[in-house]
């Protein structure tokens, strides 16, 4: 065998992003990710059919309820949760971590390679679930995907980069992001003030309530005091940056068992 | 190697379903061991102190002030003591016990399922009823630790803040109203959580459905009765439909109480069947 | 993969742990170990708690140590640079196991950064080497443990290390699987690899290792050939077993030997004898052979194994200092 073997650093990324891909796309959460949408997209077409000659509120029943409160605020966070929680955390308790710490790969790169698979993998479903879900509604439907698809994108991103950040950080991270998706996330929504400003889902939904947005949609509490589109572009754009930054160095300095 | 008992000594072994209160024990330490768990436990406790201490704030004002008493009656009408006040306790529990049940199914009888511990179990005299009795009284106890425990305690605290005779012996009823709905609680969702994670022992799935099952149907239930204008889509809501059952336990019957036994039964027997399958399943396999 | 001895061998050790210590909150895994691994096999022995997978963690870069330096080849083992160095075989049965062996072996090898036709020829020769080419395109999870062994090793081994880190690798597996494997890590290190096996099976070092690491509650107790650590061992007489014609003649005149402390007969033609001073015993009993014409059918040293020397290693860390 050769002394200096052709070894490319690429490469080795590129075998940790397509070995995480396959691992959290070929699993159990993606079966149930199938039948949670599944469900919404039956309910989706009930209310299609069901709200035909009624254009008006059939855009406004697809915005407001069915992906602002279901898929916004359900969907989303547990779409990302499923494979983000899992990605460190399965091959922790799985105890197969081990194999890829004891590659040449840099742990930073090892990191941000995952992040790069399950971003990929959960923007495929978030966006493909979307486009489902608006799809039964026609060209009103297409109007609604515009303005969900860069909200849910950087939202998805963002959540991504949270929930990989638990997986880096604790054994069960998949607890500690369900606490976090539906108590802090849905708790502090409701709470007048300023607290709510930690959670994603604020400036996801800061964004489409902008002015600006074609679907006038409006906060659910009078005291909400969203901030504008471009702040909150700005705040998601950022806190994914600050958030994978964190988790690469963490997860470069942590000692697994 | 053989340990021969003398022939005068005579070893008294107790009945085996005596054996139900070590699994629950030995499955409740595993879950008190996690220190994740005392977070969600003290998170679970914000709801309970608040509470606690607007019960005590109120009972303050009604001495110091008798004559606001009607005004903050009117304000504060879910902390006027009745059965209403501990019912709407137990329903807000919901989230935070949906959150610590994931948790604690994944610790308390996942591994048993994934990493075969459930061998350990079944090499002992026990079957598979009794392990599974011992599971879901664990379950039971940790549903009562968030919501029919904290209930009492208030009710208690009410009672001995005003006139706790007067109080105990006109009300003592909602005493018995806590521990029924927290008894149907603790049958109802431990064996729809015992059901899951016997199919679904890793932590992800599990959570995803146990989510899907208490935030994802809710919500849908709820825009489906909106949009259809019938209340029935309502039963979607399993902690909703435990709740429609629990308030009978304080005297109260909503509309929906027929429908809410029949989905709450129909669950039910299909999780003891569930759980019953996977276990001898799993048996025969090991 | 090929098994040749490289041209030129380092003289330099692959591995230098210098004054290395780890702690876990209060309790201390590794105290101030110092240690040097060179080409070849060395053992790593220890009880249970001894601090062996503490050990293992650190040169395999899982670990950093509290104190001290662990360097792989001139590199921090922390980094990824020590880490293309070594092939590390985890303790237990865990490993990607909807993947087959094949895969597995395939996967790890772009793990390093081999592809193409690069990655394909390396994942053939490693198979070829652990024997298992012929069933590597079965899930791991329907594999033996034998098999399983056989394949972690693979993995460990296909970016041609310098240093293969095997945790336990004997554990559970039969008497036929334990040769088979034995043979693969003495071919490994007549290729001029450093092979650092951590084990209970203390027989197994006898044959395997030409070196061995005792560590016992965090500490290195001794390192070395199991005859230099013996040799060391003074105050533990050497316990020698001849056998020969007419033991009871020859019993006193040994005793007149000045290494010989005691002798006891046992007949038909056996004398156990503790020597104080092995080399010095040797050279005298040679000549005593010839001058009293001894009949010598066999001359064995009967507590010069790994396990008789890490009893004595053992019963002596445990004496009050």
């Amino acid at each position: 065998m050769e002394n200096t073997p052709p070894v490319s650093r690429f490469a080795a990324c590129s075998q940790v992003f397509r070995l995480t891909l396959r691992r959290q796309f070929f699993s159990r959460q993606t079966i149930v990710i199938a039948v949670l949408i599944g469900l919404a997209l039956a309910v989706t077409v009930l209310l299609s059919v069901f709200l035909q000659g009624e254009r008006n509120r059939a855009v406004d029943h697809l915005a407001s309820r069915i992906l602002s409160r279901l898929f916004v605020g359900f969907l989303l966070p547990i779409i990302s949760l499923a494979y983000a929680s899992s990605a460190i955390s399965a091959e922790r308790t799985g105890q197969t971590l081990v194999y890829l710490l004891s590659t040449s790969v840099p742990r930073p790169l090892i990191y941000l390679s995952q992040y790069a698979a399950v971003l990929l993998l959960t923007l495929g479903v978030t966006l493909g679930s979307l486009a489902s879900l608006c799809l039964p509604f026609g060209a009103d439907g297409w109007v609604t995907l515009r303005v969900f698809t860069p909200v849910v994108t950087l939202a998805t991103t963002c959540y991504v980069g949270l929930f990989l950040l638990f997986s880096a950080w604790v054994r069960r991270a998949t607890f500690l992001a369900l606490a976090y998706a539906l108590m802090i996330e849905t708790l502090t929504a409701n709470i007048p003030g300023v607290v709510k400003r930690i959670t994603v889902s604020f400036y996801a939904n800061s964004w489409l309530y902008d002015d600006s947005s074609p679907l006038n949609l409006n906060p659910r509490i009078p005291a909400y005091d969203p901030v504008s589109a471009a702040t909150a572009q700005w705040v998601l754009g950022l806190a994914s940056i600050g958030l994978v930054a964190l988790g690469m160095w963490l997860f470069s300095r942590k000692e697994y068992d | 190697m053989s340990l021969p008992v003398p022939k005068n000594e005579t070893t008294t072994v107790r009945p085996v379903w005596f054996a139900v209160w070590p699994i629950a024990r030995t499955a409740l330490h595993l879950v008190f061991r996690r220190k994740l768990f005392w977070l969600l436990f003290a998170v679970a406790s914000m709801s309970f102190l608040f509470m606690f201490g607007a019960i005590y704030l109120l009972a303050t004002l009604r001495q110091q002030f008798p004559q606001v008493e009607k005004l903050l009656t009117n304000m504060l009408k879910d902390l006027d003591g009745s059965g209403t006040t501990y019912l709407n306790f137990m329903l807000a529990q919901g989230t935070v016990t949906m959150i610590l049940l994931a948790f604690a199914g994944s610790v308390l009888a996942g591994n048993d399922h994934s990493r075969g511990g459930l061998m350990f179990y079944l090499s002992r005299r026990i079957g598979i009823i009794h392990y599974a009795l011992g599971k879901l009284l664990a379950i039971g106890l940790l549903i009562s630790l968030t919501t029919t425990l904290p209930a009492l305690v208030l009710f208690l605290e009410y009672g001995l803040l005003g006139e706790p005779g007067d109080y105990f012996s006109e009300k003592y009823g909602i005493a018995f109203g806590i521990v029924g709905y927290g008894a149907l609680l603790s049958v109802a969702v431990g064996l729809l959580l015992l059901a899951l994670v016997s199919w679904m022992p890793r932590p992800v799935p599990l959570v995803m459905l146990w989510g899907g099952l208490f935030v994802f149907l809710p919500v849908l239930s709820e825009i489906l009765s909106d949009e259809f204008d019938n209340s029935h889509w309502g039963l979607l809501n399993f902690w909703r439909d435990v709740y429609i059952l629990g308030s009978r336990c304080f005297g109260e019957v909503d509309e929906l109480f027929e429908g809410a036994t029949g989905v709450v039964a129909g669950v039910s027997v299909c999780s003891i069947i569930a759980i019953l399958f996977r276990l001898r399943q799993l048996q025969h396999r090991s | 993969m090929t098994l040749e001895r490289p041209a030129t061998t380092e003289s330099s050790p692959l591995v230098e742990v210098r004054n290395a210590s780890k702690w876990f909150g209060p309790l201390m895994a590794l105290n101030g170990i110092s240690l040097e691994i060179g080409p070849g096999i060395t053992g790593l022995v220890g009880p249970n708690g001894a601090g062996k997978t503490t050990l293992l963690k650190l040169l395999t870069g899982q670990s950093q140590a509290s104190l001290g330096e662990i360097q792989v080849c001139g590199h921090d083992a922390w980094l990824a640079k020590a880490k293309a160095h070594v092939g590390f075989c985890p303790y237990g049965d865990a490993t990607w196991d909807e993947l087959s062996g094949r895969r597995l072996v395939r996967v790890t090898a772009g793990l390093h950064g081999f592809t193409g036709a690069e990655a394909r020829r390396r994942t053939e020769s490693v198979l070829e080497t652990v024997g298992m080419a012929d069933r590597a395109d079965r899930p791991v999870r329907t594999y033996s443990k034998g098999m399983r062994q056989r394949i972690k090793l693979g993995q460990a081994l296909v970016h041609d290390p310098d240093l293969l880190v095997l945790d336990e690798p004997l554990n559970g597996i039969d008497p036929v699987g334990r040769e088979g494997l034995g043979d693969l890590f003495l071919r490994l290190a007549k290729a001029g690899k450093a092979v650092l096996i951590s084990s209970h099976i203390l027989n197994e070092m006898d044959h395997l290792a030409d070196h061995i690491l005792f560590v016992c509650r965090g500490k290195l107790l001794a390192s070395g050939s199991l005859e230099t650590i013996r040799d060391v061992l003074d105050d533990y007489p050497l316990k020698m077993r001849i056998s020969c014609a007419a033991p009871r003649r020859v019993a006193p005149q040994l005793m007149a030997l000045e290494s010989v402390k005691s002798v006891t007969v046992q007949p038909p033609e056996d004398l156990f004898l503790e020597v104080q001073n092995p080399n010095r015993f040797y050279a005298e009993f040679g000549e005593f052979a010839t001058a009293h014409d001894v009949d010598v059918h066999r001359l064995k040293a009967t507590d010069t194994s790994a396990e008789a020397v890490f009893d004595y290693l053992m019963e002596r860390a445990s004496r009050p200092e």
